[in-house]
């Protein structure tokens, strides 16, 4: 199959696959959203105790490891990291933050779009522009510096961790919180939301599809290619809420989503900004995370720290609206990614290496 | 497709701005094309340049004026498996 041919087919099965959840169980328009349902594992694991958002859910670990194993599979394992661990840790908290005041990641973005939530296209729009105002650091040399092969164990971690989830979902012990209402009680079954995150993760590997990278090589050099991916995505999705019922247009009352057009857009205008300094939306970070980049990881760490804190601190927006500390933490969000952005760049990199080496001699 | 009848050559680079830096100070001389890293030379998705075949030695001496940083050249043939040129 063509490199062209893969991205479509994986578009496609996303496509197919999120409506299939939503048929089966999952909440509205939310058959896979990779900032929710992080989200979701945080309430579960105790992180935060908002009651309507705990639930283990088996998609995540499943694009976690269906990347590790056609990784593994395909010889493309690779145990790697270094590259700015903790400024990626706070990026991926702010990309969480910043989809949680939208109500989505990228991907439920599309989704939301094919089922007629027009406050996605305001989300794109502005998901679009922090990927352009990213893309102003990147040609001006911003980079979080290269990574370095590691011992294969360390690329183990984070698909053990998602193991770990799925047994735990799987014996339920006491102390793992399911919800009774709301979201979180919302759910496919196990088998069939494990089996939907093995391909969705097996395929995005194959084919790299990445919600952030599909507009930043638009931008950048007006290349395609992987925004097919996003275009099947929605296509798919939209032919088949149309077939089964699931399609209403218009900005009110869609289902989990509020229609604040400022919030929806500057939500997702961090979400985008962040992830192209990160090199990649939420889905990406899982799948990189599968293959054994540890900075992934550690993105995605921080993603769930953010979820954990979104809720903790009632940053996360609802049906009724975004908090006027969600506002805020929007914010602080732009200010830090931007701070991320203009530290990186080639000046302030270089002027450290030069003192360092003054301060404390050349290595050989 | 036409152009995959030809063998070219593919660089990869550490970073995006490695690629368009390659991409502004290269362009003169011709025919290179910034493109996706192609799926069969990598799993990552960052950029490349692809170019027409060509010494391969002279290809670093040119990246080394221009001081531009790459990870490799690769050789891509079509129906083989990319080959690298670069240690």
């Amino acid at each position: 199959m063509n490199e062209k041919k893969l991205v479509i087919a994986a578009g496609a099965a996303i496509g197919l696959l999120s409506v299939l959840l939503v048929k089966f169980g999952n909440p509205p328009n939310m058959g896979v959203c990779v900032a929710c349902f992080i989200r979701d594992i945080a309430g579960a694991l105790g992180l935060h105790r908002a009651e309507t958002v705990q639930y283990l859910r088996p998609e995540i670990p499943g694009f976690i490891l269906g990347s590790a194993l056609i990784a593994l599979a395909t010889g493309e394992f690779r145990a790697r990291g270094g590259s700015a661990p903790i400024q990626r840790f706070f990026l991926g908290f702010f990309v969480m933050i910043g989809a949680l005041v939208f109500l989505g990641c990228p991907l439920r973005m599309v989704l939301r779009l094919a089922a007629g939530d027009l406050n996605a296209l305001v989300a794109l729009f502005g998901f679009a522009a922090g990927i352009w105002v990213g893309l102003l650091y990147i040609k001006n040399g911003f980079s979080l510096g290269k990574a370095q092969r590691l011992a294969p164990s360390n690329g183990f971690i984070l698909p053990g961790v998602a193991m770990a989830l799925l047994l735990l979902l799987l014996v339920k012990p006491a102390f793992i919180f399911f919800s009774d209402k709301g979201p979180g009680a919302s759910h496919a079954p196990f088998y069939l939301s494990l089996f939907a995150g093995l391909v969705i993760g097996a395929l995005a590997q194959r084919s790299r599809l990445c919600m952030a990278g599909g507009i930043r090589d638009l931008f950048l050099i007006g290349d395609p290619h992987l925004f097919i991916g996003f275009v099947a995505i929605f296509v798919v999705a939209l032919g088949l809420n149309l077939t089964v019922g699931q399609f209403k247009l218009g900005f009110l009352e869609q289902p989990i989503a509020h229609s604040d057009a400022l919030w929806n857009f500057l939500g997702m205008f961090l979400a985008g900004y962040g992830s192209v300094l990160l090199g990649g939306c939420p889905l990406r970070q899982c799948i990189l995370a599968g293959e054994g980049d540890t900075d992934a990881a550690l993105t995605f760490l921080g993603m769930l720290t953010g979820a954990a804190f979104a809720h903790n601190f009632s940053l996360a927006a609802s049906p009724s609206g975004v908090p006027l500390s969600g506002k805020v933490a929007v914010i602080i969000g732009l200010l830090v990614v931007t701070a991320i952005g203009y530290f990186n760049l080639p000046q302030y990199v270089q002027a450290t290496s030069r003192k360092e080496r003054s301060t404390y001699g050349t290595q050989s | 497709m036409k152009s995959l009848a030809q063998p070219y050559l593919v660089i990869t680079f550490p970073n995006t701005h490695a690629a368009l830096k390659f991409d502004s100070a290269f362009k003169e001389k011709g025919t290179a094309k910034l493109v996706p890293v192609p799926r069969e030379i990598s799993s990552s998705c960052g950029l490349a340049a692809r170019l027409p075949d060509q010494d391969a030695e002279k290809l670093i001496a040119t990246l080394t004026t221009l001081d531009v940083d790459y990870d490799g050249i690769y050789r891509v043939a079509p129906g083989e498996k990319p080959k690298c040129l670069t240690p």
